[in-house]
């Protein structure tokens, strides 16, 4: 390990008595510079007469101030966590992987992680159930040992034990001040088809600016785009803010063994540590890519629950060394390259039959009561 | 000497996403989620994941205590909710697709409604009082307290804290300061005793819902009480906006608008107006035992609901017409029908069941009501602003008999049992403060309704969004306040 990084290095931070978190803020801006215009994420609108849809932009009714969100907590944790498919990372998790036909599924990219179905009707279905239940009774160790990244970005095991671990880092980035802009295209097609007779003159003049009708779908037609969403420049800059949760490391156990609780805990940390300090990807969408802002230093510190604040200072480097150690300590679980499990999906489709197929209804009932407790 | 013991959150994001009554987005978040976070905590500290002990009788002394104050950061509603698509658990439906070569298809996706508060600074603090001075569990409560790690949803990632604070101290907490009132303001769950029986009993529930029995559905939580919390000082904006079905008055016939002359039409048609409710009730999803409470506000004859549960009941809202030119005041021809936080699904049901429904008097139909989503006129009761003036007067809850200072005090005291922040500016007389508006006494009332009835004129320090209604005649139209200038 480079000098001053040992295995017991980050202990502090594992000690009830230690900080609360790790807070990141980091300035970003436009390749184009700062006044560049960027494209946040767009949404659907909703029913009724709320969100119409576009850009999630909140304006404070009181000083007039907006911010636009430009990537969410779940969409920065789906592009943290396959870094560890990377050669430079992969030995420090298992490698496990799903195979359904020619397609191959990592657990990385898996959307719920251990919890998801794709796993748990594989032949890993067993080992995860397992692990789970081992979670609900105090003992993390097995599922450390399978899907580790699923303890540093949350996991929830929604379709069996319901065991449910919260996240220890989150990450998201937003806009500050924007101005939104719109924009305007037109398709031309390279040739007048009705002049060629694949159409009557009539039938193109019905077509153009209709996009539902065939002829504008298939490139056939003058079709407009006007008033669209343009993107935004952010007056008041884009910052990322990301939080390492030490408080949540430190609920894991490894049953009422303190020496291998330990071990667990540095693990996890190495692991939170070394996706807390790398460079989250900074193509985001087409117009957005972002790179930091050379005149506004990131701010790095640690939160202590008294809520003081003090400077904190890791290389990456730093972090993925101390991260293998631990790993090493740990024992990283072996890679797995496992099949889906047609019986298992079948029974567990049948096994609870309708209750576990459609539990939308009343699973979304529950989470509104969840989120309104 | 009392002192206070004192959890303080410190968010490390300038976002919370808890919601309260009805799905709305809370805040402060209230004392019943501190709870649960701490007896989660209290699992995960001391590893007790199946069976709570070690800090049960922590959990249990904290629970006996009274409701604490909250002392907050300003916090912002979002303005809309943002619909978001995250992934459905079903990716095992798409292996037949991967196998037929289709291996692009990704799973489903549900919808996840996302409205989050923005936090204009970063802390929340719980004040409990401690009229001995001592917390014999303080050391055990610290530890849990320092174990939290998220307040709210599970991206609300939090840094927690326990301490005994002296009084002088507790009172230079910075933030706007919640406290408990009788009536009006913001509805928030506390903890009481059986509470953490409860949470213990749901989360069993919560592990065994699925088996190979089926889905069992989770009895929500029982055991806890609602408390009423008002702050003086914090920003009221789109957070807090009771929900309303809005009607248009139209003739019988239906060819063309009804007209309520202004003297006696608040009356009348807020009374027509109650008298349909009454009668349409088993329409709606009101629980039979609270038709009489939330409706009509009283529980048997003559006597009217007090207490923390005066407040949970609907108000009838005629609505003068202001002439967009002039901004003149003049017949009613609109009614709003305005619930307590948290029954917006009620409202909605109003507003789609009682289109086309008649109001009557002595059998005989005198308009008929017609839907209103959106209109000019509308918008001066339900728009946002910070100057507001009385359409209505006001009825004061006593009588001042010629003292100005207790009438002052009567004013502001209405803005307190209504929940409301305190004016910066107050005006109030006889005389009405918008052309159009009558003198106050030539107003015609229901009889019971005694107090001193005058118009209002008031500045508020923040934008307040509508409907703005005080005094106690405010749940049959009187007291009804236009907004002078609304913001966009």
């Amino acid at each position: 390990m480079s000098s001053g990084i040992k295995i017991d290095s980050f202990d502090h931070y594992l000690s009830f008595d230690g900080p609360a978190a790790i807070v990141l803020r980091e300035w970003l801006m436009p390749v184009e510079g700062t006044d560049g215009v960027l494209f946040p994420a767009t949404f659907a609108a909703a029913a009724g007469d709320g969100f119409k849809g576009g850009y999630n932009i909140d304006t404070d009714p009181l000083t007039g101030k907006n911010v636009a969100l430009i990537d969410s907590v779940g969409s920065q944790a789906n592009r943290i966590e396959p870094i560890f498919k990377e050669e430079k990372y992969a030995k420090l998790v298992p490698q496990i992987t799903v195979t359904a036909g020619d397609k191959e599924v990592s657990i990385f990219e898996a959307a719920h992680r251990a919890g998801d179905a794709l796993l748990r009707c594989s032949a890993l279905g067993e080992q995860l159930q397992q692990a789970f239940n081992a979670v609900l009774k105090g003992d993390a160790t097995s599922l450390a040992k399978i899907a580790p990244t699923s303890l540093v970005f949350g996991v929830w095991d929604s379709r069996d034990t319901q065991a449910k671990l919260p996240r220890v880092l989150a990450s998201a980035i937003r806009a500050y001040d924007v101005r939104e802009l719109h924009r305007s295209a037109q398709f031309n097609p390279p040739v007048d088809y009705a002049s060629l007779e694949v159409f009557s003159e009539e039938e193109k003049q019905k077509a153009e600016g209709d996009n539902k009708n065939p002829l504008a779908k298939r490139g056939f037609v003058h079709v407009p785009a006007t008033w669209t969403h343009g993107g935004v420049i952010a007056d008041g800059g884009i910052r990322r803010d990301a939080t390492l949760g030490l408080a949540a490391i430190r609920l894991l156990y490894a049953g009422k063994d303190s020496s291998k609780t330990l071990a667990l805990r540095r693990y996890i940390l190495g692991l939170s540590l070394v996706a807390f300090t790398y460079n989250s990807p900074s193509y985001l969408r087409q117009g957005c890519l972002l790179v930091q802002n050379p005149d506004k230093p990131r701010e790095l510190v640690e939160v202590l629950p008294t809520g003081e604040r003090k400077p904190f200072k890791l290389s990456h480097e730093d972090a993925l060394q101390f991260a293998m150690e631990a790993a090493k300590t740990f024992g990283v679980g072996g890679a797995q390259t496992v099949p889906f499990d047609k019986d298992k999906a079948k029974k567990d489709v049948t096994d609870g039959g309708d209750a576990k197929t459609k539990p939308k209804k009343a699973g979304k009932k529950k989470m509104e009561e969840a989120n309104a407790e | 000497m009392p002192s206070n013991l004192v959890f303080t959150f410190r968010f490390l994001q300038p976002f919370s996403h808890g919601r309260g009554e009805g799905g709305e987005p809370e805040w402060p978040l209230s004392p019943l989620r501190l709870y649960q976070s701490l007896v989660s905590a209290s699992a995960g500290r001391w590893n007790e994941r199946h069976q709570l002990i070690y800090a049960v009788p922590a959990l249990e002394w904290l629970a006996s205590l009274q409701p604490p104050e909250v002392v907050a950061a300003a916090g912002i509603a979002s303005d809309v909710p943002t619909q978001f698509y995250v992934p459905d658990n079903t990716t095992e439906l798409l292996v037949p697709s991967w196998k037929r070569g289709e291996v692009d298809k990704t799973p489903k996706r549900t919808e996840k409604v996302v409205r989050p508060t923005h936090l204009l600074d970063d802390t929340l603090h719980y004040l409990y009082v401690l009229p001995e001075g001592q917390c014999e569990h303080l050391e055990t409560l610290k530890a849990v307290a320092r174990s939290i790690t998220h307040l709210g949803w599970g991206i609300d990632m939090v840094a927690a804290d326990a301490n005994i604070v002296s009084q002088p101290d507790a009172d230079k907490l910075p933030g706007h300061r919640w406290h408990v009132v009788p009536q009006g303001g913001v509805p928030l769950r506390v903890p009481k005793a059986g509470t953490l029986q409860d949470l213990m009993r749901k989360h069993q529930d919560f592990l065994d819902r699925i088996s190979g029995d089926g889905f069992k559905p989770v009895p929500p939580l029982r055991e806890f009480d609602v408390r009423q919390y008002h702050s003086d000082t914090a920003p009221r904006t789109t957070s807090i906006q009771r929900p309303f079905a809005a009607f248009r008055l139209m003739s019988p016939s239906g060819e063309g608008n009804s007209a309520f002359r202004l003297l006696t039409g608040t009356r009348d048609v807020a009374g027509m107006m109650r008298n349909l409710l009454g009668e349409t009730s088993r329409r709606f999803d009101i629980p039979h035992d609270e038709i009489e409470t939330f409706i009509h506000g009283h529980r048997g004859k003559d006597a009217p609901v007090r207490g923390d549960a005066a407040d949970r009941r609907l108000m009838f809202l005629p609505l003068p017409t202001i002439s967009a030119y002039q901004n003149r005041v003049q017949a009613i021809r609109r009614v709003l029908v305005v619930g307590p936080i948290g029954s917006g699904r009620i409202m909605r049901q109003i507003q789609i069941r009682l289109g086309g429904e008649f109001l009557t008097h002595h059998g005989q139909p005198r308009a008929m009501l017609e839907q209103l989503s959106s209109d000019g006129v509308l918008k001066h009761y339900t728009g946002t602003s910070a100057v507001w003036s009385t359409v209505t007067p006001c009825v004061f809850p006593g009588h001042h008999k010629g003292d100005l200072e207790k009438g002052n005090e009567l004013a502001y005291r209405m803005f307190t049992d209504a929940g409301l922040p305190q004016p910066v500016e107050l005006a109030w007389r006889s005389v009405g403060f918008r052309p159009g508006a009558e003198l106050a006494n030539r107003y015609q009332r229901p009889h019971h309704m005694n107090g001193s009835m005058y118009h209002l004129r008031v500045r508020f320090p923040r934008p307040l969004q509508g409907p703005l209604v005080l005094g106690a005649g405010r749940y049959r139209g009187f007291g009804l306040f236009a907004a002078e200038s609304s913001l966009p």
